[in-house]
């Protein structure tokens, strides 16, 4: 398995920790992948430590400023992910978690689509497929 | 500049505007400089998370390249090397002081880019390590994101806090790029004459904080396109009393760097980029597994205990600079090697006393780059060194001891007093386990604190300010092995390939002619195998003025106690003749003093008028000396091992002839009578004439001694009941050496614990001290943490106070024994040697 762990801000731990924790398995692959409003993973990585809490191979990637959703959709493509993790940054009065833009997109987007699970930190694109797959 | 040199800086400055352009380009793309876009922080933390998870560095189970083709790994990485020695032996011809250019105080290192050392010249390799850590506090403080990190740029640091072992190591920093990407830095350190402390010369010994080390450049950038900034050049040079000197160092390490940038570049072209990643990643890992082979090779599993102390003493001294500061300290160190199972291995000082108001702490870098320089010398005697030792160890260093302060207002110019003698029983440690598996041409009595540092400066020769660091302390004598004796004048721990350096070429940069220099005798230990003996150089002041100088090294105390019934080096003292009449004996063609090769012989005093200081210190503070003012340069020798009683009588007669031992001392020492049978024979020595040995009078002697020693021996019980009423009753104790014990109970409950257990005192048992002493502990236990890292690395739990803390196996309780260890019959099998998986 293979998931994408969309990382929007570097105070993103409980997300990560939720998706490492729960939804990962040991020995799967993760790609973090960095968004233009954070420059540096170092610091949660530092304090996360995936390999060794979570046993999962990682590597590190990112965005460019102005960057396009389909750019995000063309790497899950190109990386094979099963997943795709997205914090959840902001809540309703009422509790539901808010769908920020980037989330919404990726859903709608047409070469894409999965079942939608929101947990309590993060909302997770699973079982993906890809337009053209089988 | 030659033409050649012209072209080649032009080409390496269109190369990095070239490789600038790049890094900015990614930078747009929110890429780092680290490998595939990952920032150099993000890189580290991946690194260190792999290391950690799989046991291997960076995650590396198998040497591909290395086992693919073995040969062409060697030859790989033997250019690496090769190539950091050249840089080394041909940069060290631009600097003017023979603290370089003589002594060889110098290294260079090459580094991945997340800071672990490839591959170190020779040289002063206790900075395999701390550029390392300078690099990782670059790293970890975002220096990436501000000041930047790009190619052509420069760095220095000598701050101790970030990685250095004390402030006068001054490095230089140059990150090594290919197409946009930091693969390496190259680092070079060297001692400097003058740090620009309080006092004059390098390690000024009078200050009681930081305040008074002198210049503390803290990993900062000093300039980009391999060019100076102007605030830079404008800057150090008034900072340090020898500029001239400092800015031919600078240029000798820039130099040596872009030499090791050159050649990485080259190797590079050759071999594609990623075969040199992955050689930089292996040669690591290899250093690791090779450590840890060599210790599964030739120690046994357990835990191996000593302590040492050294004495700094301060009480008295004129110019501390804070009144507070004028105290004894006792240097308290037990220090436990723990080996485990899977050849691991770990150095723990817990119960180490409280850092003091002297420039005698340490930082972990200085610690941990200290130890290096020991077991390159004696675990890892070859060219593999680099940080893959690093990984096979661990190091528990107290937070707030000496040891590891924690505290940026802590002193540390002469860090190497402390560390050099805690290290004396890591040397034991390992000549035990060596004992154990039959290694016993590998074993040494210890080599710890033999220096003296002539220090000083005002208004030199040349009529300029000026200040001296002689380093004369890199030749000193060595412990004794299990097979031979210990070489005299030979070396000193810290620098491999120490020498004494030319008379001439001191005098060139010190107004301090020679008057004598010889080897001193009865200054290494005595033993079956004697220690190495010291030497001394006899040095006058001339043509000087508001000259100051000053002594440091051990006192009254030895921090080498000898192996396996061996005897301790000599101790150390003081001897120094102000307001003299030299002047008028020169003119006078009176006979002067050249030597006190037996201080206990008033030859000195009676051939010198003035006024004389003879005292058994090892620690002066700076005072002033004027024209025909004598100073003795004293280094002190090596520990000796086994019983003198077994040692050959007639090699007691080579001593006197070579002079490493005077006759009466054959006697006291080793129970040899010795007679001269003439007087003609001239020895390059102490004593001339030709002794022999008295067999018959030996014999007697040695078996009067044996007799002695069984009338002065008492059992364990009974030394132990005395012992504990004195200690119950506090008789007999200085105040010094109760202020040391109470302040290692402070630091440490499991010391206290142990102390108390041990000695069947009360559980509220504190020795009761003076209210100077009881001040000064609060004073220092008081002053909290000042850390100077925002963000740790993960190896610097090993010696953290934190929760997670790798287990240390603390062996200081009265009830733990060897029955403790994890299997009683413990060794490492048939697993001789580490496997790929290890």
């Amino acid at each position: 398995m293979t998931m994408i762990l969309v990382v929007k801000s570097v105070d993103q731990h409980p997300s990560i920790r939720e998706a490492l924790g729960s939804v990962v398995t040991p020995g799967e692959t993760v790609y973090f992948l960095r968004l233009p409003t954070v420059r540096c993973l170092g610091p949660l990585i530092q304090e996360i430590s995936p390999m060794v809490e979570y046993d999962v191979e990682y590597t590190i990637d990112c965005l460019p400023e102005g960057y396009e959703v389909s750019d995000v959709v063309d790497f899950a493509v190109e990386v094979g992910a099963d997943r795709i993790c997205i914090g959840i940054f902001e809540r309703t009065l009422t509790g539901k978690a808010r769908i920020d833009d980037l989330t919404q997109s990726i859903v709608l987007h047409d070469h894409v689509s999965g079942d939608l699970v929101v947990g309590e930190d993060t909302i997770i694109l699973e079982n993906l497929s890809y337009e053209g797959e089988e | 500049m030659s033409q050649t040199d012209k072209s080649k800086a032009e080409k390496r400055r269109s190369e990095a505007k070239r490789e600038q352009e790049l890094v900015r380009k990614k930078r747009r793309r929110n890429e780092g400089i680290g490998w595939d876009g990952r920032t150099l922080r993000e890189q580290l933390a991946e690194l260190e998370d792999k290391t950690e998870a799989t046991g291997h560095y960076a995650g590396l189970s198998e040497l591909s390249l290395k086992t693919e083709d073995p040969i062409r790994y060697e030859q790989l990485y033997s250019r690496l090397r090769g190539d950091l020695v050249t840089a080394r032996e041909i940069s060290k011809e631009v600097s003017a002081t023979p603290i370089v250019e003589q002594e060889g105080e110098l290294c260079y290192g090459l580094f991945t880019p997340e800071g672990d050392s490839i591959a170190v010249s020779t040289g002063i390799i206790v900075h395999v390590h701390t550029m390392s850590e300078a690099i990782k506090y670059m790293i970890n403080h975002d220096y990436e994101e501000s000041p930047g990190i790009e190619p052509g740029d420069i760095f220095i640091n000598n701050d101790p806090h970030v990685g250095d072992v004390h402030p006068c190591d001054l490095m230089t920093l140059v990150p090594i790029f290919h197409e946009g990407e930091l693969v390496a830095w190259a680092g070079g350190v060297n001692h400097v004459i003058d740090a620009g402390a309080i006092g004059p010369g390098s390690m000024n010994v009078s200050q009681a904080s930081r305040f008074g080390d002198g210049a503390y450049y803290t990993a900062r950038k000093i300039g980009e396109d391999f060019e100076l900034y102007n605030s830079w050049k404008k800057e150090y040079p008034a900072k340090t009393r020898t500029p001239k000197f400092l800015k031919l160092d600078e240029r000798t390490r820039i130099t040596g760097c872009l030499m090791i940038r050159d050649s990485v570049t080259e190797l590079i072209e050759r071999t594609g980029i990623e075969t040199f990643k992955r050689l930089s990643r292996e040669a690591v890992e290899d250093g690791r597994r090779g450590f840890r082979n060599r210790i599964r090779r030739t120690m046994l599993p357990g835990t191996y205990r000593g302590v040492s102390f050294v004495d700094a003493l301060y009480e008295g001294q004129e110019n501390v600079t804070r009144e507070y500061a004028n105290e004894n300290h006792i240097m308290h160190a037990p220090s436990e090697l723990h080996v485990r199972e899977n050849g691991s291995f770990q150095i723990s000082f817990e119960g180490a006393n409280k850092w003091g108001w002297h420039p005698y702490n340490c930082t972990p870098a200085a610690i941990q780059g200290g130890i290096w320089v020991m077991l390159t010398q004696t675990v890892i005697p070859n060219e593999l060194v680099n940080d893959g030792a690093y990984y096979a160890c661990d190091f528990h260093l107290p937070v707030g001891s000496w040891a590891n302060t924690q505290n940026t207002e802590t002193a540390h110019a002469y860090a190497w007093h402390f560390l050099v003698s805690a290290w004396a029983p890591l040397w034991q440690h390992l000549s035990r386990g060596y004992f154990a598996r039959g290694f016993w041409e590998e074993i040494n009595a210890g080599n710890a604190n033999t220096s003296n540092w002539l220090q000083g400066g005002g208004i030199d020769q040349f009529d300029k300010l000026h200040a001296v660091n002689s380093f004369e302390a890199a030749c000193e004598g060595v412990g004794a092995r299990y097979v031979e004796d210990g070489e005299p004048h030979a070396s000193a721990i810290w620098n491999p390939e120490g020498d004494m350096g030319d008379a001439e070429a001191w005098e060139q940069v010190e107004p301090l002619p020679f008057l004598g220099r010889a080897v001193k005798p009865n200054t290494g230990g005595p033993g079956r195998r004697a220690g190495g003996a010291g030497f001394e150089s006899m040095r006058t002041v001339k043509d000087v003025s508001r000259w100051l100088l000053y002594e440091m090294g051990n006192g009254y105390m030895t921090s080498d106690s000898g192996l396996f019934g061996g005897y301790p080096a000599a101790s150390g003292y003081i001897l120094n003749a102000r307001d003299t009449d030299l002047e008028e004996r020169f003119e006078n063609h009176e006979d002067y003093p050249q030597h006190d090769l037996d201080p206990e012989s008033g030859a000195f005093e009676s051939k010198i008028d003035g006024e004389i200081t003879r005292r058994p210190e090892g620690i002066s503070t700076p005072k002033q000396f004027d024209d025909y003012d004598m100073y003795l340069n004293y280094l002190r020798g090596g520990s000796g091992l086994g019983d003198p009683l077994e040692r050959d009588p007639e090699q007691v007669v080579e001593d006197i002839h070579d002079g490493y031992v005077l006759p009466r001392h054959a006697s006291d020492a080793y129970a040899v009578v010795v007679e001269r049978v003439s007087d003609e024979t001239e020895h390059n020595s102490a004593s001339h004439g030709e002794w022999e040995v008295d067999e018959a009078a030996t014999d007697r002697l040695r078996e009067e001694r044996m007799e002695e020693r069984a009338e002065k021996a008492q059992p364990v019980s009974e030394w132990y009941e005395e012992q504990r009423d004195r200690i119950r009753n506090e008789e007999n104790l200085i105040d010094d050496v109760k202020k040391t014990y109470e302040s290692s109970m402070r630091m440490s409950p499991k010391f206290a614990e142990f102390y108390r257990d041990f000695w069947d005192l009360s559980d509220a048992f504190t020795f009761d001290l003076s209210e100077t002493s009881q001040q000064s502990l609060d004073n220092r236990f008081d002053s909290g943490l000042r850390p100077m890292w925002d963000t740790f690395t993960r190896r610097h739990r090993t010696w953290l106070d934190v929760d997670d803390e790798p287990y240390v196996p603390y062996t200081w309780t009265a009830g733990r024994s060897l029955r403790d260890l994890s299997d009683p019959s413990s060794t490492f099998l048939d697993a001789e040697r580490a496997a790929d998986d290890d």
